[in-house]
């Protein structure tokens, strides 16, 4: 069946959406734009969609993606158009392309998750000590966080699953850019690692009023490459309809 | 503030989703060139309040007018309320997060009694003072309307004035006051708006009204203090549903809440009688819709919400005249795109479930029937018009089309109710097992029957409104009974908190007198008593026993036929007579049939207001 992924970003105005609001949102706009989306077969049929990756309440992104299978072949600039028109405010589409039937899911490609966190600080914090709280931060091995999992609260190293982290003063707010890694190989969480490295920083950080916003997902590649779900298919399909 | 709401405050509460308001066909209007603003207030959280399809059409109603905007408030969550407090913010519109105090008009809808100190609290985050006499020129207009409304005396104090009735016609004509009052010359006194609106048909303004006592505490009289205000108000109806404004962009919430579906109201009212049912007298006449009306308003629902359900509303459904029709040209037109339909309530018969065997896509949900009462002569005092005979065939054809669970609510408490009666409950949940089993063979694992037992509460213009209800120890001791009988590993038994229902009682059937208890409960800290986890029995018996009302003389009491009533003044079309009469059948277990079917039954509706039976797909029977 035809498949269309599309681009879109998550915007303040909807940033207190769940992941589940978020699909719903996504299931009525798509109903509102007509779009021919398949059915799931059985008693109890579910419009066939799938995104990257789910995101947090609170949490707003530059960058999702979203995965529609049709029952009947439909422009990939057309699905766009529509859809345009029917998603509420601060949900806004930034590209589609048509993707072939047996391409992989988005959730299974996608391993990287890059974010900017804005933190209001205590007090006016400096660059200096916080460069270097970072560096040693990175240099750690091991950095222990207590996570809830299905076995009850468990100690587990986030640091393999940090790949970058950086970290500026804007005033009376830290900003961080963040790097992890996400999906099957693990997730790591960005207010996980703003949260694990306030205790090194020896300030006092509010991590609960922390403003995330995500970048970008991305499959690593080759080197340090990062491809975007929109370039991955890119690569072993010509020709299609582009519309980023 | 609205910035300061969404870093600051927002992040910290649980489902910050309930206090957006940018859902899909939210109204946001220009403030400034707006000249009148009113504010919706639901007094509970947002996914109660936002399932409730009064709050729909005025909303659509009100913002379609281009000199009238309306926003929306809900009870905040008590996490919200510890933030707004703590912060020193004021309780805000979702729309255009305003505090309510600069809004013209704050309505709240009443849709049950134990959501009036969620009211109280709300005017109070709101920093509006509570009482009416507080209030001076600067404060909104507070205005209350729904069906608890209909004995406003408990709120009396608080409101300054009620709608009593349907509001689709009746908001023009308040709006339109509230216009040519902001219009008019300044400064603009309040008392000259109220005396504007008590002259409005159906609008109640209690300040206008002097209720005087005989020394026991029951009623001498309630009579106007002014000459403009009517010495009963007669509630709104409106004539023709086909022509009435029904929305059809209705807001799309983000979060899931209780009705999460397209909510298409197919008739208004019911006029089967049971004798202890409010809805049904107070909604009368019944009034159905063409079904071209429905299927018009149903595409445009689909189109304009993308919703998967819809969702047929009425007090009973299965009673539309043309159902049948209108079911299979929905699921027709919509089957293939994955839209469902869906019918909110059954009667326990066997033509109910035909028809929900016709919708039911998957057979997993639970089928509800409400035979009320364990006994045919308890079934006949209370007027409900369902035999074992109906319910057994409704749930045979149940388990044959494949469900496996059915609830059957029952109410205890009821007058005339023995302990033969609460056999009666247990012997019809066993045989419905007995009967589940049979035709579930070796599926029978998977039976279960729910049986769900509310406790009756006296209500105000019904024909058990002078019943009194058991005290909440005898209530306690038949729901002890009932759980002991209905022991069986395929039977669920629930019951509700009889404490909430003796004090729901007392807001039921109270007069002026007890709002100074409701007050009182509310200081001392009740709120969402609706919510087991917030319920605080022993605080609101405090609060009678600090204000000297005596719960008993409302809840526990039956009321002299002779008596002035606390709601006499308050006029529903239906007579006094007609409920005295159905009252006395009651007693002498006598039933009253359908005037839809039998003959007119004089309840006095059609006699008394500019509406009457309207059927679309059936001759009406009712000479009125």
């Amino acid at each position: 069946m035809p498949r269309v992924r599309m681009e879109f970003s998550k915007g303040e105005e909807v940033r207190f959406l769940s992941h589940l609001d978020l699909v719903k949102a996504f299931e009525r706009a798509i109903r509102r734009a007509a779009i021919p989306i398949a059915f799931s077969e059985g008693f109890n049929p579910h419009p066939k969609m799938n995104f990257a990756s789910a995101l947090a309440v609170g949490v707003t992104s530059d960058r999702e993606y979203i995965d529609i299978e049709l029952r009947e072949s439909m422009a990939a600039g057309e699905v766009m158009a529509r859809l345009c028109a029917a998603l509420p405010a601060g949900i806004r589409l930034s590209g589609a392309m048509a993707v072939p039937d047996n391409s992989p899911a988005l959730m299974a490609v996608v391993n990287r998750a890059e974010y900017r966190v804005k933190v209001p600080a205590v007090g006016s914090p400096d660059i200096g000590s916080l460069t270097g709280a970072i560096a040693r931060f990175m240099d750690s091995s091991e950095v222990m966080i207590m996570k809830r999992t299905k076995k009850g609260i468990q100690p587990r190293n986030i640091r393999p699953g940090i790949i970058k982290f950086a970290g500026s003063v804007n005033g009376n707010t830290i900003e961080f850019s963040i790097l992890t890694v996400t999906g099957s190989a693990g997730n790591v969480r960005p207010e996980e690692v703003v949260n694990a490295f306030a205790g090194c920083l020896g300030q006092e950080i509010d991590a609960g009023l922390a403003q995330i916003n995500r970048i970008g997902l991305y499959t690593a590649a080759h080197g340090d490459r990062l491809l975007t779900p929109m370039e991955m298919d890119k690569t072993n399909q010509e020709g299609g309809d582009n519309f980023a | 503030m609205k910035q300061f709401i969404e870093n600051r405050v927002l992040p910290k509460v649980q489902k910050p989703a309930r206090y957006q308001g940018n859902e899909w066909n939210s109204v946001h209007k220009d403030w400034d060139n707006t000249p009148v603003r009113m504010v919706f207030a639901f007094p509970d959280v947002y996914e109660v309040g936002m399932s409730h399809l009064g709050l729909r059409i005025l909303y659509h109603i009100v913002n379609d007018r281009e000199d009238t905007l309306m926003e929306r408030v809900f009870a905040p969550w008590v996490d919200m309320e510890d933030q707004l407090r703590q912060h020193g913010l004021p309780l805000f519109s979702l729309e255009s997060v305003r505090p309510l105090a600069d809004f013209d008009a704050v309505a709240f809808t009443l849709q049950y009694e134990m959501s009036y100190t969620n009211l109280l609290n709300m005017l109070d985050l709101a920093g509006i003072p509570l009482r009416a006499a507080q209030r001076d020129d600067r404060w909104p207009l507070v205005l209350a309307g729904g069906p608890t409304a209909y004995n406003p005396e408990p709120l009396a104090p608080f409101v300054d004035a009620f709608l009593l009735g349907e509001g689709e016609e009746a908001v023009h004509d308040i709006i339109g006051t509230i216009k040519k009052w902001k219009q008019g010359p300044t400064p603009h006194k309040r008392r000259d708006l109220l005396q504007e609106l008590a002259g409005i048909s159906g609008v109640y303004v209690p300040e206008f009204y002097e209720v005087s006592y005989h020394n026991d505490g029951t009623i001498k009289k309630v009579v106007p203090k002014v000459s403009f205000a009517p010495s009963r108000v007669t509630k709104r109806v409106v004539r023709d549903l086909d022509r009435v404004d029904f929305p059809t962009r209705p807001i799309v919430p983000f979060m899931e809440i209780v009705h999460d579906r397209i909510m298409l109201e197919v008739l208004r009212g019911c006029s089967r009688g049971c004798r202890f049912c409010q809805a049904g007298m107070i909604y009368r006449p019944v009034r159905e819709k063409r079904p071209e009306t429905i299927i018009a308003q149903g595409e445009n629902l689909v189109k304009n919400t993308g919703y998967d359900e819809i969702s047929l509303t009425s007090l009973s459904t299965s009673d539309y005249s043309c159902v049948q029709g209108v079911l299979a040209l929905l699921m027709d037109r919509y089957g293939s795109e994955g839209v469902g339909v869906s019918l909110p309530s059954l009667r326990a018969d066997s033509f109910s479930v035909d028809l929900a065997k016709e919708v039911q896509r998957v057979r997993k949900t639970t089928l509800t029937f409400a035979p009320e009462a364990g006994t045919q002569r308890l079934r006949d005092v209370i007027n409900k018009g369902v035999t074992e005979e109906n319910l057994m065939e409704a749930v045979t054809g149940a388990f044959q089309a494949g469900w496996t669970s059915v609830k059957l609510y029952f109410m205890i408490g009821l007058p005339t109710e023995t302990y033969e009666d609460l056999d009666g409950i247990a012997g019809l949940a066993f045989k419905v097992v007995e009967r589940g089993r049979d035709i579930l063979g070796s599926r029978a694992g998977r039976l279960r029957v729910t049986v769900s037992a509310s406790s009756f509460v006296p209500k105000p213009h019904t024909p058990f409104q002078w019943a009194a209800q058991d005290s909440m120890e005898v209530l306690q001791e038949k729901q002890h009974y009932l759980a002991g009988k209905l022991k069986h590993r395929r039977i669920v038994f629930n019951w509700h908190d009889a404490r909430l229902s003796t004090i729901e009682a007392v807001f039921s059937r109270g007069s002026r007198k007890v709002a100074a208890a409701l007050e009182r409960a509310w200081a001392l800290g009740c709120k969402f008593d609706s919510w087991n986890e917030h319920f605080r029995y022993s605080t609101w018996q405090e609060a009678f026993r600090e204000t000297g009302v005596d719960p008993e003389f409302f809840n526990n009491r039956e009321f002299s036929l002779d008596e002035v009533l606390p709601w006499d003044h308050i006029n529903t079309g239906v007579t006094k007579e007609f409920l005295l009469t159905e009252y006395k059948r009651a007693f002498s277990e006598e039933t009253t049939a359908d005037c839809r079917h039998e003959k007119c039954t004089v309840c006095g509706v059609c006699q008394n207001l500019p509406a009457s039976v309207d059927l679309k797909g059936a001759k009406n029977n009712a000479p009125c």
